[in-house]
């Protein structure tokens, strides 16, 4: 089999099945993160449901979230009807959910709000280097075909200003049969602009080698393909996962969450599309023999407005919950709950910094020197 | 005597453009190359070659209107009364309605996919408007969008103005406006109108008019705007974006200036800008230090009073032409001369394209996907009467028109090229060279939205070089990385596109 020929035929020889067990982990493995960016800012008060509360009621009266439509998790807090994978990990401690989770000086705008997550700065500094980045220009890790693969978009998201050799795919099947457009050469030129191209071109180029280098047809994963856009990146990273265990870093996005007007269909089929993702990912990753060495952590930029608007929607608004789930993750509620008495502007008050999250990732999980600006907490989720 | 002569000829050389020079000229200030008016420039200064430039550009070439945009507006204002209740939903205005919608299909019939077909001639079917209101909003969505982008396309492709073309292209990622928001496809038609009546004009007025600019109303919420409840969307990005740009103003000016502001809005039907006094506050503001009942007008003005406005313009219009920043020296210089002439867009390109800089940066700008592929169309003289295909790869590549990803605009530059990005670049360009040989040895090709319908004869077009030394001249900024050895025809055409100096201008 040609080297380039690879991804073409994982992607075209994905029929029902699983994962063999075939990946025995070399006792050096790189702890794998794994980001779902939850795009246009996904409506915690309707994801983590205080579904007894009568304010969260009064606020919602057409959106509340009725006994029937959650899945209860205590008294007080539930999970969305759509997210019955995510109750089953949390019943196993395996899902970490953070509440109240936002930052200082909230800015409501989509594009502000979502670079200040993804560069993990104060609301008013602007960085340019996005905060995986940070870590993986410092980090000691186990060589691997890419250090980030970035799925789903363009976007670069917290991989911006990366000096470390990064992939972003949106065709598997282009880029598996992108071996004769491609050339490597020295990117020694003075030229900004081609050195830029070269760069890429090389590391497209030297990417394309190591998985030739290391596949195997017998370790060939089958994997079902289909499913919606989402299901369809994540078969790419369990692709890329079957042929290289130790690439650290990837980022997924999920769309269409700004929902401005008739949001309660809306949202309920996104979180399932997240639900039965996360359902995939989790299976896949068990049968990589790589569970363990998974962290998935979903964000988004803000969180709405507890207050529904008059279209059936809500607006833009602040902190929000976030999910974290792998196999080293000790399941529980983290931070404080709901406090709908005490409002600003309308909006929900931040008690957990979102850098207090990714700290803990970073020195937890990756053992990353990186200190984030402030001066975090650490949130000891793991076991 | 010899002496004297060689003397001359230096001199006289150093005012004309060598072939390199004219070649990074015309690359600039046009989507692609043509070996014809490489020659016309050799001879000509630099100050000459502007002249002729905008010479070229004085023809006033509006496109025609889009041939759908009239029944689409026609469906909308029915879809407005019938709303309203203005009108009743009786059987003449529903199959008034019903036949505005065929009018907007008929022509296009062919290129919609047949399972889309299927589903919207059911559709039709149906007598209530409410349904039919949804059934235009598909044939929004997934025809009459991208049906614009093929009109503005198409003109690109064709115009004579091409730095018209390029201005307007430049206003649009300036002012942006999304199709995901302001939904109305006859509002950003007209806003492309804006953009290209004052490409070459002034700012000053293109500031006025696109701050009144319904699409732009809605873009930035300037009509939620009220006394009662402000909204400082427009307010903010005037000044972070349109002019000052970041850091030259407080949250208090931005509040100030939302205040003034208030009561813009314009007329739900035919989009007339109206100043709403009963919204507006008409109170005194303090904005930059200067009081006043000031109105949205005095905002514009007051901000273009200031130099820094100038200079973050000078800034963004240099890098879109040149790639690289400008030194200091220059910058004030041009910024200095650009607002001193009120914003006069041509002098200020003038100065640019005369300039020593805008000389030194051969191939240090790479191509936006519009440029890319307007240019590689030209570059082959391919015309079509629909840019269906064309418009669903610049897509891919990162750069749908009238869906910028947000009120920045394209980030541009190395934005542009990423693993994904450049492997669409490049996979479309042979697969351009593939489709339109195979239709020149007469196969046919696959009908539909995404098939590209173009031919070339390359044995034919490439006859117009003499040497392969004027071919790469034409196509490449500089010589090209790989190696062409023993390239000929149209083997020779896909590698000098695959190189990737052709990403570069």
């Amino acid at each position: 089999m040609k080297r380039r020929d690879f991804l073409k035929y994982t992607s075209l020889c994905t029929v029902g099945g699983i994962f063999p067990q075939l990946f025995a982990q070399a006792r050096q493995q790189n702890k794998i993160l794994i980001l779902i960016e939850l795009k246009g800012g996904n409506d915690g008060l309707n994801t983590l449901v205080p579904f007894r509360d009568p304010i969260y009621k009064s606020f919602r009266p057409n959106l509340a979230l009725q006994e029937g439509e959650v899945l209860p998790l205590s008294e007080q807090l539930a999970l969305h009807g759509s997210l019955s994978f995510l109750r089953e990990q949390f019943e196993k401690r395996k899902l970490a959910i953070f509440q109240s989770v936002g930052y200082q000086n909230p800015n409501l705008s989509h594009f502000r709000s979502i670079d200040i997550w993804e560069t993990a700065s104060p609301s008013d500094e602007f960085h340019s280097e996005g905060w995986v980045s940070k870590a993986l220009n410092e980090m000691k890790v186990k060589e691997s075909i890419t250090k980030g693969v970035v799925l789903g978009d363009f976007n670069l998201g917290p991989l911006r200003g990366s000096s470390s050799d990064i992939l972003v795919i949106d065709n598997p099947k282009k880029i598996s049969k992108s071996g004769r457009l491609i050339s490597t050469n020295s990117a020694n030129v003075s030229n900004k602009a081609l050195a830029h191209i070269l760069n890429v071109e090389n590391q497209l180029d030297s990417a394309l080698q190591k998985i030739a280098a290391r596949y195997d047809k017998k370790k060939l994963s089958i994997i079902r393909n289909g499913g919606g856009k989402f299901q369809r990146d994540l078969n790419i990273l369990m692709q890329i996962l079957a042929v290289d265990s130790n690439v650290p870093f990837f980022k997924l996005s999920l769309g269409g969450f700004d929902t401005h007007t008739n949001q309660k269909n809306t949202h309920a089929n996104l979180l399932k599309q997240l639900d039965k993702g996360l359902r995939y990912l989790v299976k896949g990753l068990k049968d990589l023999a790589l569970y363990n060495e998974s962290l998935i952590l979903t964000y988004s930029e803000f969180g709405r407005r507890p207050k529904e608007n008059g279209n059936g929607g809500t607006d833009h608004g602040t902190a929000n919950c976030q999910f974290a789930l792998g196999g080293r993750v000790r399941g529980d509620l983290y931070g404080n709950g709901y406090d709908l008495n005490n409002l600003q502007a309308d909006n929900l008050v931040a008690t957990t910094d979102f850098k207090q999250v990714y700290q803990s990732v970073l020195s937890g999980w990756w053992q990353s020197n990186v200190k984030l600006v402030p001066v975090q907490k650490k949130l000891n989720f793991f076991s | 005597m010899v002496f004297l002569l060689m003397s001359f000829f230096i001199c006289f050389s150093a005012q004309a453009l060598t072939t390199d020079e004219a070649r990074h000229f015309l690359s600039r200030t046009h989507f692609s190359v043509s070996i014809n008016e490489l020659k016309q420039l050799e001879k000509k200064s630099r100050h000459e070659a502007v002249n002729w430039l905008f010479a070229k550009e004085s023809i006033k070439t509006a496109p025609a209107q889009p041939f759908w945009l009239e029944s689409y507006q026609e469906v909308r204002r029915q879809n407005f009364l019938l709303k309203k209740g203005i009108v009743k939903a009786d059987e003449r205005t529903i199959l008034a309605l019903k036949q505005d919608v065929k009018n907007i299909l008929a022509p296009i019939q062919n290129l919609i996919p047949q399972n889309l077909k299927n589903k919207l001639s059911k559709e039709i079917q149906s007598n209530d408007p409410k349904q039919l209101t949804k059934l235009l909003r598909k044939i929004g969505r997934r025809i009459l969008n991208p049906a614009l982008q093929s009109w503005w396309v198409g003109h690109m492709v064709q115009t004579p103005t091409p730095l018209t073309e390029k201005m307007t292209l430049f206003w649009h990622n300036h002012f942006p406006s999304s199709v995901v928001k302001v939904k109305n496809l006859a509002f950003l038609y007209q806003q492309n109108i804006i953009f290209r009546k004052n490409a070459l004009g002034t700012f000053r007025n293109l500031l006025f008019e696109i701050s009144k600019d319904p699409a732009m109303l809605i873009y930035l919420d300037g009509d939620k705007n009220s006394k009662k409840k402000p909204n400082e969307n427009f307010a903010r990005e005037v000044m972070e974006l349109f002019t000052l740009g970041e850091g030259y103003y407080t949250e208090k000016d931005i509040k100030e200036a939302a205040r003034a502001f208030s009561g813009w809005g314009f007329n739900r039907r035919n989009g007339n800008f109206v100043f709403r006094k009963k919204r507006h506050d008409h109170g005194v503001k303090t904005f930059l230090g200067q009081s006043g009942k000031w109105q949205g007008n005095d905002i514009l003005r007051i901000l273009l009073s200031k130099r820094q406005t100038a200079n973050y313009l000078v800034q963004k219009i240099w890098r879109y032409f040149c790639g690289v920043d400008v030194s200091q020296e220059l910058l004030a210089r041009l910024s200095e001369l650009f607002f001193n002439s009120g914003y006069d867009i041509k002098k200020l390109l003038r100065e640019i394209f005369v300039s020593d800089e805008f000389y030194t940066s051969q191939g240090e700008l790479i191509k936006s996907p519009v440029e890319l592929v307007v240019g590689s169309l030209q570059e082959f003289e391919i015309e079509t009467d629909q840019y269906f295909a064309f418009v669903h790869t610049m897509g891919q590549l990162g750069q749908s028109l009238f869906n910028p990803p947000n009120v920045k605009g394209w980030p541009g530059g190395k934005y542009w090229i990423n693993s994904a990005s450049l492997v669409q670049r490049k996979s479309f360009l042979s697969r351009l060279v593939r489709v339109a040989e195979r239709k020149m040895n007469g196969k046919t090709s696959m009908q539909g939205m995404r098939q590209m319908n173009v031919q070339v004869d390359f044995n034919q077009w490439i006859k117009r070089f003499v040497r392969q030394e004027d071919l790469l001249k034409v196509m490449l900024p500089f010589a090209p990385v790989n190696s062409l050895e023993g390239k000929k025809g149209p083997e020779l055409i896909l590698s000098v596109l695959l190189d990737p100096t052709y990403q570069l201008k």
